[in-house]
């Protein structure tokens, strides 16, 4: 990383937290012992990669363990709610949706793992796992901005401990939901490899 | 999450015996055929069903059932709502569970037997004529052995020599759980005109009709039973949200419109995807309230909750997507499609509608402090 040539520039994430960076290569050389695999195999090698990275390798659950993140923390902020939020029909009905979607993910998890269940479409449940987890967790997240009312304008106000915390964690979802194949490159996927569909070039 | 999911070869024998048989028996123009006919169920095929055992497939083996369990109903029920079985399946066995958890050995061994062999069809007639189908809604009157009452939407009404009802006692107020013979004239029963042709159903009238008692706790055998009920109605529904799926993704595949199959158009494979998606949660659900159901572990009930709140929304969507997607011919009685969608339409609210689902997982998890399934 420090041959002449290469140049190291930092991004700065929405929720203004850095940890990702443009790397610029100008005429950078490097040795010929450097080159892995075969000169040509680059696009082979990437999605190899990737496919470590999406779950889509045999028995995986996929990268995400987002089933179940978040889902626990909602429970402990509507038990705790007054009661005019946790009784309001609306507010429970969103939040059995989601409790229900979590508990499903995680079966999800579990069912991969036992082959009777998955023979008709075996490469359905790791394919959807990053997917369906990183919207799960957008979704939920929402919520959570929704139920804080007003703190929702907060970002970490020192008067208003917590405040921006659901926001914090809403606007890292999208690195869910657009990083490791994005949601809508992975319903390309899920329908041309798990329900044969043409592809749409 | 201490559920365990189990599946083991048997289940797959019966999964594949099932499918195959199922895949031979209930051809598209035989649906079609008894959507038009006035019984709407094949006798012949029901004494079938009976000698595969399949009517008794939860009983107990010592009243002449094969004794399996909740995965087992999951996977029969899963095939049968593939192929939309137009045959008084699900109500049969659901029926000889109820008898089961609410009577005694003795009641037991009077009734299972000749619904394990195929010889009665029985079901449980709970639906009020107000709508309401739970147990504490019962208008039907027990007066010392003999049930007073109607109810409404009973599946197999015509064609069942057994009703299982819940009653209310006069002299206690007590509720009790009664079975009904239908061989008497005290026990009317009427055709209903229902939105799905392959699931008949009737009004079904008691005057003063001699019946059994069912010994046990009645409330306590309800609760256990309604787990059992949703469970396997959602393992049906299953079935049938894959075979829409199935069928609109083979149409995708092969109509070919603007030079191309349109299923490589985005918005004709994005919703399937949604679909598909939505199936397989459902499924994970249903399986591990199944698997808990057998486990008689506490989450069945909230599980098998969580599965029917699953499939009141997954189904429907399915089969929505299935009319839309065959385009002009799904609009046409012709396209099977309306099939499944009347029978996901009818099984919507079944012993609880994913609203009401969804609220008792909020009281479950908000009020009574349960934890996550």
């Amino acid at each position: 990383m420090r041959i002449p040539g290469v140049e190291v520039r930092p991004l700065v994430k929405l929720t203004g937290e850095g940890g990702f960076n443009q790397v610029i290569f100008t005429n950078a050389r490097i040795p010929a012992d450097a080159l892995l695999g075969r000169e040509g195999q680059g696009w082979e090698l990437a999605t190899a990669t990737l496919s470590f990275e999406r779950g889509a390798s045999e028995g995986s659950a996929g990268a995400s363990g987002m089933g179940g993140v978040g889902i626990g923390e909602l429970i402990g902020l509507l038990r705790s709610a007054p009661p005019e939020l946790r009784g309001d029909g609306a507010v429970r009905d969103r939040f059995a949706a989601l409790a229900i979607e979590a508990t499903a993910l995680r079966f999800n998890a579990a069912r991969v793992r036992v082959p009777g269940l998955t023979a008709d479409r075996p490469q359905a449940l790791p394919l959807m796992a990053k997917l369906t987890g990183t919207e799960h967790a957008q979704r939920l997240a929402d919520f959570g901005i929704e139920l804080s009312g007003l703190h929702a304008t907060l970002w970490h106000d020192t008067a208003t401990p917590g405040s921006g915390e659901w926001a914090h964690s809403y606007f890292n979802t999208y690195a869910g939901t657009i990083a490791g194949g994005t949601s809508e490159i992975l319903r390309n996927v899920l329908g041309e490899k798990v329900l044969g569909l043409p592809k749409s070039r | 999450m201490s559920v365990r999911l189990r599946y083991e070869e048997e289940h797959v024998l019966l999964r594949d015996e099932a499918r195959r048989w199922l895949e031979g028996h209930v051809t598209p123009a035989e649906l079609r055929r008894l959507a038009n006919d006035a019984r709407g169920d094949d006798p012949a095929c029901w004494q079938q069903l009976g000698a595969l055992g399949w009517a008794g497939l939860v009983v107990p083996e010592k009243c002449g059932g094969a004794g399996f369990g909740a995965v087992h109903l999951t996977v029969l029920a899963e095939e049968s709502g593939r192929k939309l079985l137009p045959a008084p399946l699900l109500a049969t066995l659901l029926a000889a569970k109820l008898i089961e958890l609410a009577g005694n050995a003795a009641q037991r061994e009077r009734w299972l037997p000749r619904i394990a062999s195929g010889a009665a069809i029985a079901t449980v007639a709970h639906v009020e004529a107000s709508g309401a189908w739970g147990m504490s809604a019962t208008t039907c009157v027990l007066d010392g052995a003999r049930v007073s009452g109607a109810k409404t939407r009973v599946w197999a009404a015509l064609t069942a020599r057994l009703f299982v009802v819940p009653v209310r006692e006069r002299s206690s107020g007590a509720l009790r759980i009664a079975v009904v013979e239908a061989s008497t004239d005290l026990v009317t029963a009427e055709a209903e005109r229902a939105l799905d042709p392959s699931r008949r159903q009737g009004r079904v009238r008691f005057e003063n009709a001699a019946c059994d008692v069912l010994a046990g706790d009645a409330e306590a055998a309800w609760c256990a039973w309604l787990p059992w009920a949703q469970t396997a109605l959602a393992a049906e529904m299953a079935g049938g949200a894959d075979a829409a799926l199935a069928m609109t993704t083979a149409y995708a595949q092969t109509r070919v419109q603007f030079e191309r199959p349109i299923g490589a158009f985005q918005a004709i494979k994005h919703p399937l995807v949604n679909v598909l998606i939505a199936l397989e949660q459902l499924r994970s659900l249903v399986y591990a309230a199944a698997s808990a159901l057998d486990a008689g572990g506490a989450e069945a009930a909230l599980l098998a909750r969580m599965a029917k709140a699953a499939a009141s929304e997954a189904y429907p969507f399915a089969c929505s997507r299935a009319v839309q997607f065959h385009g002009g011919y799904g609009f046409t009685e012709d396209c099977d499609a309306h099939l499944y969608l009347r029978r996901a339409l009818a099984s919507r609210p079944a012993f609880g509608d994913a609203r009401e689902q969804r609220a008792a997982v909020a009281s479950a998890l908000l009020d009574a402090g349960a934890e996550l399934p």
